[in-house]
């Protein structure tokens, strides 16, 4: 049986049919057609499909398709204005701060969360935040790098 | 006396240039091969152990058989003629076979069947080779 789910993905009402069992990742992925969140381990390991779910950060693979029903769902695709970045994407292409760039998405919505939160966030507080967010490529010293740039432009401006 | 030597000019070299593919991997709309999808697209699957060394006991497929839109599953049994190269058929293996049960099907399924025999874990690589 298929449940009918209706939500706001990145301002938009959304409604998709999903089974039971499937996770919200799928859902976004499968049923809506944004990709942009990725599948790294399915279990909450690596944070590469970090979604903001009702102004939290989570996993979206450790939620159900269902659960977002009612809810506002934020994914990276809604980050950008339009063709204009937000400040963290801008800064990560400054700073190198991606590679392969399947991290990327999660390591934007999570440091994103993080800003809204503490705009003013100390190195170690950037690293334990990021800590859920698996990067292979860059060794983090980037990232961090971008994101207390980011920090400080947008606290300067 | 020596000329000095010019220091060269390069386009490329020693400048910062933002990477191509950057703008479209921080707006999540770069494209890898998970993120694709083609109309009537079979999707894939496949069980892996659970346990760090273990024997196959015995696997039975009739469940996922049975789900609705399964087109083929591929087990062990169907690379008879595969050499093993670590541990012998039947254990958990490194090799091509060690893709347990592969589960093709229209829709994500993921299920149970495969019983096992749980073995201690093997720490070292030699003595995995026996």
């Amino acid at each position: 049986m298929k449940h009918h789910v209706t939500t706001t993905v990145n301002g938009d009402e959304v409604e998709y049919l999903c089974d039971t069992e499937q996770t919200l990742l799928d859902c976004l992925r499968d049923e809506l057609g944004l990709t942009g969140a990725k599948e790294g381990c399915g279990s909450g390991d690596c944070g590469a499909c970090s979604v903001m779910l009702d102004g939290r950060l989570v996993c979206s693979c450790l939620v159900l398709g269902v659960e977002a029903n009612g809810k506002k769902v934020d994914t990276i695709e809604g980050m950008a204005k339009g063709e204009k970045l937000h400040p963290l994407q801008r800064k990560f292409l400054e700073h190198a701060a991606l590679q392969c760039g399947i991290c990327t998405p999660g390591v934007l919505v999570a440091a994103k969360a993080l800003l809204e939160k503490n705009p003013n966030p100390t190195e170690t507080e950037v690293r334990y935040w990021l800590a859920g967010n698996l990067c292979r490529c860059t060794g983090y010293d980037k990232i961090i790098r971008a994101v207390m740039d980011t920090a400080a432009e947008m606290r300067g401006a | 006396m020596q000329e000095r030597v010019k220091s060269p000019k390069f386009d490329v070299v020693g400048t910062r240039p933002v990477r191509p593919d950057g703008a479209d991997k921080v707006t999540g709309r770069a494209k890898y091969g998970a993120d694709h999808a083609v109309a009537g697209q079979l999707v894939g699957k496949v069980l892996r152990s659970p346990h760090a060394h273990a024997r196959i006991k015995s696997i039975d497929t009739s469940a996922a058989a049975a789900l609705s839109g399964v087109k083929a599953i591929v087990t062990r049994d169907d690379f008879a003629e595969q050499s093993s190269e670590f541990v012998p058929a039947g254990e958990m293996l490194v090799n091509y076979r060690d893709v347990l049960r592969n589960v093709m099907a229209r829709r994500k399924h993921c299920s149970r069947g495969i019983r096992w025999l749980r073995l201690p874990p093997r720490r070292r690589q030699s003595l995995a080779r026996r």
